[in-house]
């Protein structure tokens, strides 16, 4: 018998019963369901993680006071008690430091914006050394960044974050305008490329102008953030060293002290989130199995219902000359169909979750084809392993029992 | 000949006591006879019925069906004789409920490998011998007894089997539309058809060429009434 003859008479028999159908692979669907919803989450995390989250190019390593992610209320505490990085050390990180192709500084603060009678709250003014190398692919579109020579001489100009620029000027160009930070007046060289948002979080409501300019305004008695580029891939993990023997020097830190600053990079900050996923899709899939198992049993269970019901078609297919390997395809296939059919159903609402979890919540949320891909494969499996028995059971039932059945 | 049987004997063991249901028949069918087989119910006429149809095996003794032994095969090999050897109709016509007329009887020629095309030709010619075409996708449901048992004539006969095997043909059906259908039985036997019918209704059997009678799971007589 070709298998399309199976494929329609496995389908036909779920559409007559078409209510059944449905409930008995509500397991599946929801195993389904969660595996998309959570892969998709997942992968969208990941991908924000790479790209946004971290904002470190590959080769970049950040020194700072503390490290990016605190779990503890206790080390915020002492990240707080420790000195704080100044345009010292950077001095010395650029004199002293062999492995780095650039070294930058960071450091910001939120503040006012005004353009006229225009205003933006809470931008993020960032302080930026030469190259700038946080956030990675900071960019300026129109107009130029600041130049060394401004750097040197703290002049009062700035690059515009794309938001920022947007909602003082509205469509106007803003380059060569003045606009003021917290009532001091900054000429605009520059609008950055926009950045998008991370988390919900506008990457672009930000404001960059020289360190020096900052520390004119604000003062330098805020903890600065140093980062650094690597000659070479390399090179990274001899950075991280030279950088850490100049700080532990001029932190006068004797052998057995621990550090008392970090040094990220993008690595350390995607293997705290991979911990984090990989938790969340070990506990994930535990959930998944365990709803996969109850659903193939309820299906295992429906389809012991419909051999017993179908037993005299069975009869009459075996008098015509039906093969056991018939008959099981019949109803194996008509397993693997309702096992697939719940776990289509569970794809299409776990894209529908997926885009709902898009539209509600700042989660990125990506449907992988590859999630997708899974959850027809696993199905098809639970399909198979849950609907031999009862189609082997119809497979060799005697033909005569079958007929006399009423 | 087309059926050969030799000291056929099923016996089926009920709570520890040994039952036979059939004892020692010798029975031969030529080719183009059209046979009744009777009895009161119990006496193993539809348990010969099962042999014969190659449901069922015996418990001791040989069947020879075209010359081939057919009394030993495994299940799936004998799926494969009924399949193009015999032509079962039902008392209860056994049409499956949910497919239209034409696909139940295209239902033998799938297990056969039949491709669709050829199945469909095939099946409708069926239909058309019993006039019953202009029906084909009409379920059971939506058919008369009468049309419904013309329909698993039709189904009995796609794969030209060797033998046409009836038990108790009419016994669904009114009187006249019962006549019909031993009518459609004759004008098959005229064609050369092969025809065994398991009947307990006297009218029934001696509208056939020769009656079989059991008693007790032996053959008890055994007549030719025509020529």
């Amino acid at each position: 018998m070709p298998f399309l003859e199976g494929l329609l008479i496995a389908l036909r028999a779920l559409w007559a019963n078409k209510l059944r159908s449905v409930l008995t692979v509500l397991g599946n669907i929801i195993a389904i369901t969660s595996i998309v919803a959570v892969v998709s989450v997942i992968q969208g995390m990941n991908s924000y993680v790479e790209n946004k989250v971290v904002g470190l190019g590959a080769n970049v390593i950040v020194l700072r006071r503390g490290p990016y992610i605190v779990t503890s209320h206790e080390v915020a505490e002492q990240v707080q008690k420790r000195r704080r990085i100044t345009t010292d050390d950077l001095s010395e990180i650029r004199r002293s430091v062999t492995s780095a192709r650039f070294v930058g500084a960071h450091v910001s603060s939120p503040h006012r914006v005004r353009f006229r009678e225009r205003y933006v709250d809470q931008v993020e003014i960032q302080g930026q050394g030469l190259p700038v190398l946080v956030p990675a692919n900071f960019e300026v579109e129109r107009g130029r960044l600041f130049s060394a020579t401004e750097m040197e001489r703290a002049r009062p100009v700035v690059v515009l974050g794309y938001e920022v620029a947007d909602r003082l000027f509205a469509g106007a160009d803003p380059l060569g305008k003045d606009v003021k930070i917290d009532e001091v007046g900054y000429g605009v060289v520059g609008v950055a490329k926009e950045q998008g948002s991370v988390l919900g979080v506008s990457q672009d409501k930000i404001v960059a102008m020289p360190i020096s300019s900052y520390q004119k305004q604000f003062g330098s008695q805020g903890s600065i953030e140093v980062p650094m580029e690597a000659v070479s891939d390399e090179a990274a993990a001899s950075l991280k060293d030279e950088v850490r023997m100049v700080m532990r020097v001029r932190h006068r830190l004797k052998p057995q002290q621990e550090d008392d600053f970090a040094l990220e990079s993008a690595e350390s900050l995607a293997s705290f989130w991979k911990q984090i996923s990989a938790a969340i899709f070990s506990a994930a899939s535990g959930l998944v199995s365990l709803s996969l198992v109850v659903g193939g049993v309820v299906i295992m269970n429906i389809m012991l219902v419909s051999v017993t019901e179908r037993t005299k078609e069975i009869g009459i297919r075996k008098a015509l000359g039906a093969k056991r390997r018939h008959i099981l395809w019949q109803f194996l296939i008509e397993a693997v169909a309702l096992s697939t059919l719940g776990g289509i159903l569970g794809v299409l609402l776990g894209w529908g979750l997926c885009f709902a979890i898009r539209a509600a919540t700042p989660l990125p949320a990506i449907m992988s084809p590859w999630s997708v891909m899974l959850a027809l494969v696993i199905v098809f499996v639970v399909g198979i392993v849950f609907g031999i028995y009862p189609a082997n059971r119809a497979a060799r039932l005697d033909p005569i029992e079958a007929l006399r059945y009423e | 000949m087309l059926i050969q049987t030799r000291g056929l004997t099923k016996r089926y063991e009920v709570g520890g006591e040994e039952i036979y249901a059939l004892r020692d028949v010798d029975l031969e069918i030529d080719r183009n006879d059209y046979l009744a087989i009777t009895g009161p119910s119990g006496s193993g006429k539809t348990t010969l019925m099962n042999l014969l149809g190659c449901l069922d095996t015996p418990t001791r003794g040989t069947y020879l069906l075209n010359d081939q032994e057919v009394s030993r095969l495994s299940d799936d090999r004998l799926a494969e004789i009924r399949n193009r050897e015999i032509g079962f109709v039902f008392q209860t016509f056994n049409l499956l409920p949910r497919a239209t007329a034409l696909h139940n009887v295209e239902l033998p020629l799938v297990y056969r490998g039949i491709p669709a095309e050829e199945r469909h030709e095939k099946a409708l010619q069926a239909l058309r011998s019993v006039e019953m075409e202009d029906r084909a996708t009409h379920r059971p449901s939506e058919l008369s007894g009468g049309q419904r048992q013309r329909v698993a004539i039709a189904r009995a006969l796609v794969n030209s089997p060797s033998l046409l095997l009836a038990d108790e043909p009419t016994g669904n059906l009114d009187s006249k539309t019962g006549e019909e259908i031993l009518r459609v039985f004759e004008r098959l036997h005229s064609q050369g058809q092969t025809i065994v019918v398991v009947t307990h209704e006297k009218t029934i059997a001696s509208r056939s060429h020769r009656v079989v009678s059991i008693h007790d799971g032996r053959i008890s007589s055994d007549l030719r009434q025509k020529a």
